[in-house]
């Protein structure tokens, strides 16, 4: 079956004042029916860029895009406004990072909902209200009837980014997009509003990209993991793969500011050292090179993308033994990545079981 | 809400009775205190200035003509001193001309401003928002009187577009009626005008910058009820309550210039007649009916605000 959401060499820049803000560069990844994508990495990576180029919410008089994003198909980078308005809301759903100021002030929380199924689909308001009071019982609203009629400064954080996942799915969407739905939320929210995100994905088979900082987070739901840095993706791979072998040296970095409950740590949680590249002017070759402590000449030019090769078989490449589509942008070879991730001491399985245990 | 409404009665009994306490004593005991000598006449003898004294009851107590006179106001029965007409039959002569001034003009300078400052934040930075800015800009600094004077003089005396002065009644002539009052809606709509679309154009540039925009963006709305029911929506929470405000000052004065330039013959301009007789009654009653109808409209503009921003109804 054809991938849902497919994404080619997605490119994104800004003219801005101080110049070109080259924020996605040349993001490739495909997305199946049903399947949980996460996109990790520092702030400023470009994951929003990413998330907001899907559905043409950067473009502006100042944005360049190219690349093309299809979506079951057909291409939206270039559609016309009236066609990717069909798509917004619709086939492809967006949750933002702050539920504080995602909905407006001014407006019943049911009327924002029922706007939106009735932009998609010619029904009455009163059958649009049932279907809203329905949606929101169904994400955990208690006397949904009576709350649609509040207006959002009478919910709790939780409950709006609630009202937020209800409007997601109201026009049976394909595919929801969530920019860190948790991030403004308290932990123990945090956890409910995921369980329950995650649950009701799976029981309608939508396909959600999640953008977050926890990779707890990632290594409970999501099928594939996405790492980017500086507008590009530096390691795409399936989740478990991901832990087990990870091969970007900034993964690894990324991997080891997770805090870890299985091990008594003195002092503070290991940073990664240096600050993100900007994105108006950015280092030449791999964007991680400055902060790398494995860098070497090479690394002066763009790594491609692709997946790691052995070249140890003289001449006739054999593929190392890791998972199909396990993808990175590092111009290391696959055994000395693995030696250096070693004596970086990267216990990569305890970091895994440390994901997992958070989630638990 | 219902304690949100007595407590705004409870303010308004308190404001009108302070109005009420401070034009008496403006009026009735500043300027030179014996009006009976001004009433009785320029040859007047003595037993005609104290029948008139008593008549009049100025030989009260200040504070028993201070009950009277709110007790004639509750009742409608305040006599000039001018003319020893009723002052309430007077003033219900002037009115319809005032209202339609006034509210003409309130509605006027609203819907334009919205038009105005829609426009420039829809097309901010080119050339109609420049335009528009200059002309808003212009407008502000323009006083009424020039604004009215102009139009006078070039739509009425140079140019007979409207005619110079009067006011005719909505009952005799709507098309009259309208004519006449032109050039006083404009050159007192043209000030708010300017004010309101420059704050309304900023307001919505700066709305258009929020998360719920983009969210309704991401529902998969037109610009254009993007535009309508999220920005323009949220934006005219300001001007709404600006508007309670510069409408209950033209009513409360406002107005009055207005009426004098253009002879409309309305109830300011007969405040403004009974100032320049120094006749007390007239002025009492159209001050306190005045604050009155301010309050009410100040009240009226809290319930519009509250349902324009349902955030509000917490801190009541
Ligand atoms: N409209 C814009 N104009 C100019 N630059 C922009 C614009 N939007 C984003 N950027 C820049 O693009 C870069 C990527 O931003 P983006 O929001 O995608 O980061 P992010 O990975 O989502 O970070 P975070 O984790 O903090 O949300 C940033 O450097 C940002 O300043
Ligand atoms: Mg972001």
């Amino acid at each position: 079956m054809a991938p849902l959401l497919e994404v080619e060499r997605l490119g994104v820049r800004f003219h801005t004042d101080g110049g070109v803000v080259r924020a996605v560069d040349g993001v490739s990844f495909a997305l199946a029916h049903g399947k949980v994508l996460a996109i990790v990495g520092e702030s400023g990576s470009g994951k929003s860029v990413t998330a907001l180029s899907l559905m043409g919410l950067t473009r502006s008089a100042n944005t360049e895009l190219d690349g093309a994003v299809r979506f079951d198909g057909k291409d939206l980078l270039n559609a016309p406004e009236d066609e990717l308005r069909r798509v917004r809301g619709g086939g492809m759903a967006m949750i933002f990072q702050n539920p504080m100021t995602a909905l407006n002030p001014v407006q019943r929380v049911g009327a924002q909902i029922v706007e939106q199924i009735r932009t998609h689909e010619r029904i009455s308001r009163s059958e649009a209200w049932e279907r809203t009071v329905a949606l929101l019982r169904r994400v955990g609203i208690p006397r949904p009837e009576v709350r649609a009629r509040a207006y959002p400064h009478e919910f709790s954080g939780g409950m709006r980014q609630r009202v937020m996942i209800a409007a997601a799915l109201s026009c049976a969407p394909r595919l929801i997009v969530a920019d860190e739905p948790t991030t403004a939320l308290d932990v123990t929210t945090q956890s409910q509003i995921m369980d329950e995100l995650e649950q009701l994905c799976r029981e309608s088979t939508v396909a959600l990209i999640l953008i977050t900082h926890d990779i707890g987070l990632v290594a409970r739901m999501a099928d594939d993991v996405m790492v980017m840095y500086g507008g590009r993706v530096l390691e795409h791979a399936p989740a478990d793969a991901l832990f087990e072998d990870p091969l970007h040296p900034y993964t690894w970095a990324l991997l080891r500011s997770v805090p870890r409950l299985d091990r008594e740590r003195v002092g503070r949680l290991p940073t990664i050292g240096g600050s993100p590249p900007s994105l108006l002017n950015p280092p030449a070759g791999c964007h991680f090179r400055p902060r790398c402590p494995h860098s070497f000449d090479r690394c002066v030019e763009v790594p491609p993308l692709r997946e790691s090769v052995d070249p140890a078989a003289d001449g006739e490449e054999v593929r190392g033994k890791q998972d199909e589509g396990h993808l990175d942008r590092c111009w290391l070879d696959l055994d000395t990545k693995r030696r250096l991730r070693h004596l970086d001491r990267l216990d990569t399985q305890a970091v895994a079981l440390a994901c997992t245990d958070g989630a638990a | 809400m219902a304690r949100f409404a007595l407590r705004r009665l409870f303010q308004a009994v308190i404001v009108l009775f302070f109005v009420s306490v401070f034009t008496f004593l403006i009026f009735q005991v500043i300027p030179d205190g014996t009006p009976a000598l001004r009433l009785a006449g320029k040859s007047a003898t003595p037993q005609t200035i104290a029948a008139v004294v008593r008549q009049w009851g100025f030989n009260k107590p200040i504070w028993v003509q201070y009950a009277d006179m709110m007790g004639r106001i509750f009742t409608g029965s305040v006599i000039s001193y001018s003319e020893h007409v009723n002052v309430l039959s007077q003033i219900e002569r002037g009115l319809p001309a005032t209202l339609s001034l006034a509210i003409g003009a309130g509605v006027i300078w609203f819907v334009f401003a919205v038009v105005v400052g829609a426009l420039c934040a829809v097309r901010a930075g080119h050339f109609i928002d420049r335009l528009l800015t200059l002309l808003s800009l212009t407008a502000i600094s323009a006083p009424t009187f020039v604004v009215g004077a102009l139009g006078l003089y070039f739509l009425a005396w140079r140019v007979h577009v409207f005619p110079l002065s009067g006011y005719v009644p909505l009952s005799q002539s709507v098309g009259q009626w309208f004519m006449h009052l032109v050039l006083p809606w404009i050159s007192l709509s043209v000030v708010y005008i300017g004010l309101y679309s420059r704050v309304l154009r900023s307001t919505m540039l700066d709305n258009m910058h929020e998360d719920y925009v983009r969210t309704a963006r991401a529902k998969g709305l037109s610009e254009r009820k993007i535009l309508i029911r999220h920005v323009l929506r949220t934006s005219l929470i300001p001007i709404v309550s600006m508007w309670g405000l510069d409408f209950a000052g033209v009513i409360g004065g406002g107005a009055i210039l207005v009426e004098v330039v253009f002879n409309l013959d309305g109830v300011g301009q007969y405040a403004a007649e009974s100032i320049q007789a120094l006749d007390v009654p007239p002025l009492m009653v159209i001050v306190m009916y005045g604050a009155v109808l301010v309050v009410l409209i100040a009240a009226l503009v809290d319930v519009l605000y509250v349902w324009l921003d349902p955030r509000v109804r917490l801190e009541a």
